[in-house]
């Protein structure tokens, strides 16, 4: 199995001087296509950042964010945009979904940007509607859905065309612990389908334990992991 | 929670917390009222009243007495006051029988009255200049009696006293070299054309004209001799006991006018003024409406996009037990609020601006501000009416808060109705019967115009008609239009929506988000749809001016000749000095030198200021015209005009006398008389012929021509024009050395067929109509991307370029200004179609090319401007505060 | 935590043998309540010996086993048994909580350690639970409802550490700032969630 994200050494520094805030310092962490991973923390831990700066959203202040072997800190901000729309997929807790489109126009929106012609982005994000089980849904606008619809619908965005990484902030959040876990199930067979590699980040046991592997996230710093691969080091690592 | 407290303290901790937002709708009404508000205080100053009038007019007098040279006149029909003019002769008398200046005018007041004569502009003056000579006025009065203080402004030394001290204004003492350092020299001396020799004793300045080169001297000032047929005024002061209006009525009788001082102050009742024209009333009412309802669509789409972003706090209102009524309560305070910022800050600005500036606005406006009145009343309507504007511009807003349900307000969700766009159909019937309406006038006023043109078949002058019944009609029509589009504007800019389907990414984006947002959208739309009417209006109606006007234009000279028209002289008489026409054509590449001339009898006297020259009597029967004058002419200038031109060459080199119509001959010979002999009592016949057609040149097109020899023969030849056929266009330094000559730069012109005045007028316009659009389109994009971050970032997020947020917003600048732009411009035609019929144009004129600058070219350099104005570097990630 | 009842539970339809019994209990509660077929005739002894149950009349199955069948007393307990709700007393004591305190009174073991390795052991029986219920997705009802007790149990476990964890790093943080300070400084004690404010989000307002 290849790695799909590999992020070494990752700091994040917001401001400076007396009033910075160390969101990051100095994260390793490395997940292989078909392999999940729960990030876990409370509030705080800077696992909302780790997230945001593998997905090109945020400029980490040190550290490589590797993406099928590019480092996305070196790439210009066309070429990381271009990355987003092609290989990355991000859900997002409150779902951003855009209120001008239609459900099927929101799942297409990365293709059309990507420059597939109209009729083409359709059809393949009708497909990826089929997928998370909302083919009915297509010309309805995001305001007339319910949340775990919505929340369906951006895990549709995010999975659709040839996704190698998929990155979801709390995709549960806002949604009852009964539709969270039929959302979970999309993500998590995904990842075992195709080979993707996702990210789950979470405050939630119950959800992380969907993951393959689920690492601790402590004021910036990875604690431990459970899951499969321990790695006895990390696992006594204190600060 | 049915009271004012918790709405007014929302309100305001909401204004202060938005601030950018606050002041750009409390600027949108303050400019316009700090613009209302200068303009009256600028009139109020330059237009004073009550006592403040009366300084300025008669000084320190208790009256102003009139002496007419009529030893008795007809009394006033109303009691005096400024507006009236002096009294007319009493029946029976018909010529001056005195002279007023021989008039004592003690002897017609009570004894212990003291007299002074007012500064009054009279004659004018030629003056030895540094370089040239040059003209000024003659201000002639008393300025050293105290009578006469508070009429004028002395800035330095004082008013003169004797007949041979002069003093005069800031501009000419600078023209004259006579200031050192700012301070008059002490001895100043001014010499006039004629030699004569004035102290200057101070600098001064009139109220009326401060700017403008005058000199001020006294009543037995040798500059100038009284005229006997003339009216004298006097400032009259007048002992205790007397009663201005008792004295005012017997003088009626003596040919003389007592104008009290009472008068001035408090103008007696007349039935004269305050009658205005009604249909001017309502144009201005129209204009000032329209200007109003644009700023009150600017400032609705700021507060739309308010309302929208406080819609949690309004669901808050709601939860905490609120009516809709103190939701739309909190809305409108918002708009009072700003409403009363924007005016308040809009009349004090203007008021330090018009009392802090005053010396600049002086020399701006060339006037002197003599007191600081300031006219309340005025300036309050103004402040109210902005203030009305704030509140108005937050109606609409807050009516669809008040209609939000509390649920979607409470999650910040606003209710869009995406796809139920209809348009309403009392919208569609008032645009309809607008427009039809506004046809309808238009058919009735080109009745109108085919009468007019056929009753006027022989008339030269443009036909033009103004009748108030189809132009009311169309009127009506138009401001139904413009209701109606206002009104289904936010609709029809859903229904453009229904096009997203078929077009790129960013537009569909920008079409649909124009669609959900038309709270601010719609408004902003019919913002630029009014400002591009009004500009569209004005295109239409000064091309079909311009149209009419360039039809009419009849060349002075041949296309590329220079024409040297003379200067008016004193004497009111016109004709060139050869010295200086000698020194013009020295200066030019000239190849054939032409005079025209006007011919008088020997011994001819001028009358008023007029010599009377000859001139060929018409064809009998003929109305208006009485004859056509003698121009005297080369007949080489003739001979360069085809056919014409030869056969007139050869009449007038025979000494005959070229006449254009036929009938005007009687047995080859033509009446010739002088233009004051109106009977044509004094008339004798001349040789002549007659050649019809004459060439479109203005002196040729209503005269009858005559050569110099043949002239002279006649009596005196005056040359009041000169033309210059020329090798090439003359350079500009050519024409920079012949103005200086001059003494004008306007005496000599190149003659170059029609100049349309448009060119840069329109591009004023268009200007103009840009920045109103872009004023809207990027009140209108900002408000949108402060409102659309989310899903700017939402796009990034999925991997959107930073490109395409930028073709985003400019798509949907685009298209707002495109829809407005199209929507403007037909309401322009509207009344353009209109403004061909009343301003005479030949048909109507559509200006195409302003017409396609302003709809293609104004909504894609708003496109422009939003792309630029995007930030492409958008924060994607904020920090939670 | 009643074998005794849950045997009884399962002999209340018809007369079962003790092998078959513990299959069906393993069944039912999943593998997760192993059970070995000594304890299930131990159980069944004393229940006899209390006279809740009794073997079944008939003949054995050859081997000398006999069937076991429900009697009105057993009947009667049983009833009583899902009557009477479970209290939290009648739990046995939590090892866990004991060893936590224990290793906070004793100097020289780093708890938060040892907080961290529960906390991946415990993640690692719940990611274990988790995959089996993802496994049985149409498994019988039972079996979920068993396995999801486990999971929030295991949850509840999680987050308990959590909290634990906080409680130290706050207790951790105040004694740092007394012991920097000289104990002056109590308002930067009361603010553990500095960090916390800092957190970023994504476009969360709208």
């Amino acid at each position: 199995m290849s790695t799909v994200l590999d992020i070494r050494n990752l700091t994040r520094v917001h401001g400076s001087g007396e009033q910075a805030v160390h969101a990051l310092r100095g994260v390793d962490l490395a997940v292989a296509s078909g392999e999940l991973v729960a990030v876990m923390g409370p509030s705080g831990s800077g696992k909302s950042t780790l997230l945001t700066c593998a997905g090109g959203l945020d400029q980490p202040t040190a550290g490589e964010i590797l993406i099928d072997g590019n480092d996305l800190t070196t790439l210009s901000r066309n070429a990381v945009a271009a990355l987003r729309r092609r290989r990355i997929g991000y859900v997002f807790q409150d779902f951003n979904l855009i209120p001008a489109l239609t459900a099927v126009e929101n799942v297409a929106l990365p293709l059309e940007l990507d420059g597939t012609r109209a009729r083409a982005a359709r059809k393949y994000a009708e497909a990826a509607l089929l997928e998370v089980a909302i083919p009915e849904l297509a010309d309805r606008f995001p305001d007339d859905m319910s949340g775990g619809q919505r929340q369906r619908l951006a895990i549709a965005r995010a999975i659709v065309g040839e996704r190698g990484l998929l990155l979801a902030d709390e995709p549960t959040g806002a949604l009852d612990s009964d539709t969270g876990e039929a959302v979970l199930q999309l993500l998590r067979d995904r990842c075992d389908q195709h080979g993707i590699g996702g990210v789950l980040v979470t405050h939630d046991a119950r959800h992380a334990a969907w993951a393959d592997r689920v690492v601790y996230l402590r004021d910036g710093v990875l604690v431990g992991q459970s899951g499969p691969l321990p790695e006895a080091d990390i696992l006594l690592e204190t600060h | 929670m049915a009271s004012w407290g918790p709405p007014l303290r929302i309100a305001r901790r909401t204004i202060r917390r938005s601030l950018g937002r606050t002041l750009l709708v409390a600027a949108l009404i303050g400019v316009p009222v700090l613009a209302a508000s200068w303009i009256g205080l600028i009139d109020r100053a330059a237009n004073p009243t009550g006592e403040l009038l009366a300084k300025t007019t008669i000084g320190q007098a208790d009256a102003r007495l009139t002496v007419t040279p009529y030893s008795k006149s007809s009394p006033l029909p109303e009691r005096p006051s400024l507006d009236w003019g002096e009294p007319g002769p009493a029946p029976g008398i018909e010529e001056p029988d005195r002279d007023p200046t021989k008039v004592d005018p003690l002897t017609l007041l009570p004894t212990g009255s003291k007299v002074a004569r007012p500064l009054l502009l009279g004659n004018t003056v030629d003056v030895h200049g540094p370089e040239t000579d040059t003209t000024v006025g003659l201000t002639i009065g008393d300025g050293q009696n105290e009578l006469t203080a508070g009429t004028f402004k002395l800035d330095q030394g004082r008013m003169p006293a004797k007949a041979d001290e002069v003093a005069i204004s800031p501009s000419l003492a600078k023209y004259l070299n006579l200031l050192d350092g700012g301070e008059l020299r002490a001895d100043a001396t001014l010499i006039t054309a004629k030699d004569q020799k004035f102290t200057v004793v101070g600098v001064t300045r009139s109220l009326q004209d401060p700017n403008t080169g005058t000199m001020f001297a006294t009543p037995d000032t040798p500059l100038t001799k009284p005229d006997p047929a003339t009216s004298v005024q006097y400032l009259v002061d007048l002992p205790d006991s007397a009663d201005p209006d008792a004295l005012s009525d017997k003088l009626v009788g003596q040919g003389a006018l007592l104008l009290p001082r009472a008068n001035i102050v408090d103008p007696p009742p007349s039935m004269y003024s305050n009658s205005q024209d009604a249909g001017a009333t309502a144009v201005m009412a129209l204009v000032i409406g329209f200007g109003i309802l644009e700023i009150v669509l600017l400032a609705g789409t700021a507060f739309a996009v308010g309302a929208r972003r406080q819609t949690r706090e309004l669901g808050l209102v709601t939860a905490a037990g609120g009516t809709p009524r103190d939701v739309r309560r909190v809305v409108l305070m918002q708009g009072l609020f700003a409403g009363i910022i924007g005016a308040g800050s809009g009349v004090i600005l203007a008021l330090v601006a018009v009392f802090a500036g005053k010396p600049l606005w002086e020399r701006m406006l060339s006037m002197v501000f003599v007191g600081r009145q300031i006219p309340w009343p005025n300036l309050v309507a103004v402040a109210a009416l902005g203030a009305l504007a704030g509140l108005a511009a937050s109606i609409v807003p807050a009516i669809s808060a008040g209609r939000q349900t509390p649920m979607a307000a409470l999650a910040g969700r606003f209710t869009v109705v995406a796809g139920s766009a209809r348009l309403r159909k009392p919208a569609v019937i008032l645009l309809v019967a607008g427009v039809a309406s506004t046809l309808l006038g238009n058919v009735w006023m080109a009745a109108a115009l085919e009468t007019a043109r056929k009753n006027a078949a022989n008339v030269d002058y443009q036909v033009t008609i103004t009748p108030t019944g189809p132009i009311a009609m169309v009127l009506v029509g138009i401001t139904a239009s413009i209701i109606a589009l206002v009104w289904m504007l936010p609709n029809l800019v859903a229904k453009t929506a229904g096009l997203a389907r078929i077009l790129p990414l960013s537009g569909r984006l920008a079409l649909r988000d124009a669609a959900r947002h038309r709270h601010r959208t719609g408004p902003a739309t019919a913002a630029i749809m009014m400002a591009v009417a009004a500009t569209a209006a004005i295109v239409f109606a000064a091309s079909n001016a311009i149209a009419a006007e360039a039809k009419d234009y009849v060349p002075a000279a041949r296309h590329g000749d220079a024409v040297l028209r003379a200067e008016q002289s004193s004497e009111g008489l016109m004709a060139s000095s050869p010295p200086q026409t000698q020194k013009v054509a020295g200066l030019l590449p000239v190849e054939a030198r032409y005079d025209l001339g006007s011919v008088s009898l020997p011994g001819a006297k001028a009358n008023g200021g007029y010599l009377p020259t000859l001139m060929a009597i018409g064809p009998p029967g003929m109305e208006g015209t009485v004859g056509y004058p003698l121009l005297v002419i080369d007949p080489e200038y003739v001979a360069r005009f085809d056919d014409y031109g030869k056969q007139a060459a050869e009449a007038l080199r025979a000494g005959k006398i070229v006449v254009q119509r036929p009938e005007m001959l009687a047995s080859g010979s033509v009446k010739v008389t002088s233009d004051d002999d109106y009977d044509g009592k004094k008339s004798f016949g001349h040789a002549a012929v007659a050649i019809a057609g004459p060439p479109r040149i203005s002196a040729l097109q209503q005269s009858s021509l005559i050569s110099p020899e043949a002239a002279r023969k006649l009596g005196t030849v005056r040359v009041y024009e000169t033309q210059f056929e020329l090798k090439r266009e003359p350079t500009d330094s050519e024409l920079a050395a012949v103005a200086k000559v001059l003494g004008h730069d306007d005496l000599l012109t190149i003659e170059k067929g029609y100049r349309s005045p448009a060119r840069l007028w329109f591009l004023g316009l268009i200007g103009a109509a840009t920045v109103v659009t872009l004023l809207g389109v990027a009140i209108s994009v900002s408000l949108s991307a402060a409102e659309g971050r989310a899903d700017l970032a939402t796009l990034a997020a999925v991997g959107a370029p930073p490109r395409r947020r930028r073709n985003l917003a400019a798509a949907q600048a685009w298209v707002l200004g495109q829809l407005g732009c199209v929507l403007g411009v037909g309401i322009g035609a509207l009344y353009g179609y209109t403004a061909h019929a009343a301003f005479g144009s030949p048909h109507f004129m559509v200006p195409w090319q302003e017409i396609g600058g302003i709809v293609i070219v104004v909504p894609l350099f708003a496109g422009l401007l939003a792309w630029l104005l995007t930030r492409s570097r958008l924060p994607m990630v904020r920090r939670v505060d | 935590m009643s074998i005794k009842h849950g045997l009884l539970a399962l002999l209340r339809a018809e007369p079962k043998y003790g092998y078959q019994l513990r299959g069906e209990f393993e069944a039912a509660t999943g593998s997760t309540w192993p059970l070995n077929i000594g304890q299930v005739y131990t159980t069944l002894t004393r229940l006899e010996r209390d006279g809740f149950v009794q073997p079944a009349s008939g003949e054995g199955d050859g081997d000398g086993r006999s069937r076991y069948e429900i009697t009105d007393a057993g009947r009667a307990e049983l009833a009583s048994w899902f009557q009477t709700p479970v209290t939290r007393e009648t739990r046995p004591r939590d090892e866990l909580a004991i060893k936590l305190a224990l290793a906070l009174a004793v100097p020289g073991v780093d708890v938060t350690a040892v907080v961290q390795r529960q906390r991946t052991s415990t993640m690692e029986s719940l990611q274990e639970l988790t995959r089996l219920k993802r496994g049985s997705r149409d498994g019988d009802i039972s079996w979920l409802l068993v396995l999801e007790s486990m999971i929030f149990a295991a949850e509840a476990e999680i987050r308990w550490l959590d909290h634990c964890e906080a409680m130290l790093a706050r207790r951790r943080r105040t004694s740092g700032t007394e012991d920097h300070r000289g104990g002056t400084q109590d308002q930067s004690a009361g603010t553990p969630e500095a960090t916390g404010q800092s957190q970023h989000e994504l476009g969360a307002q709208r």
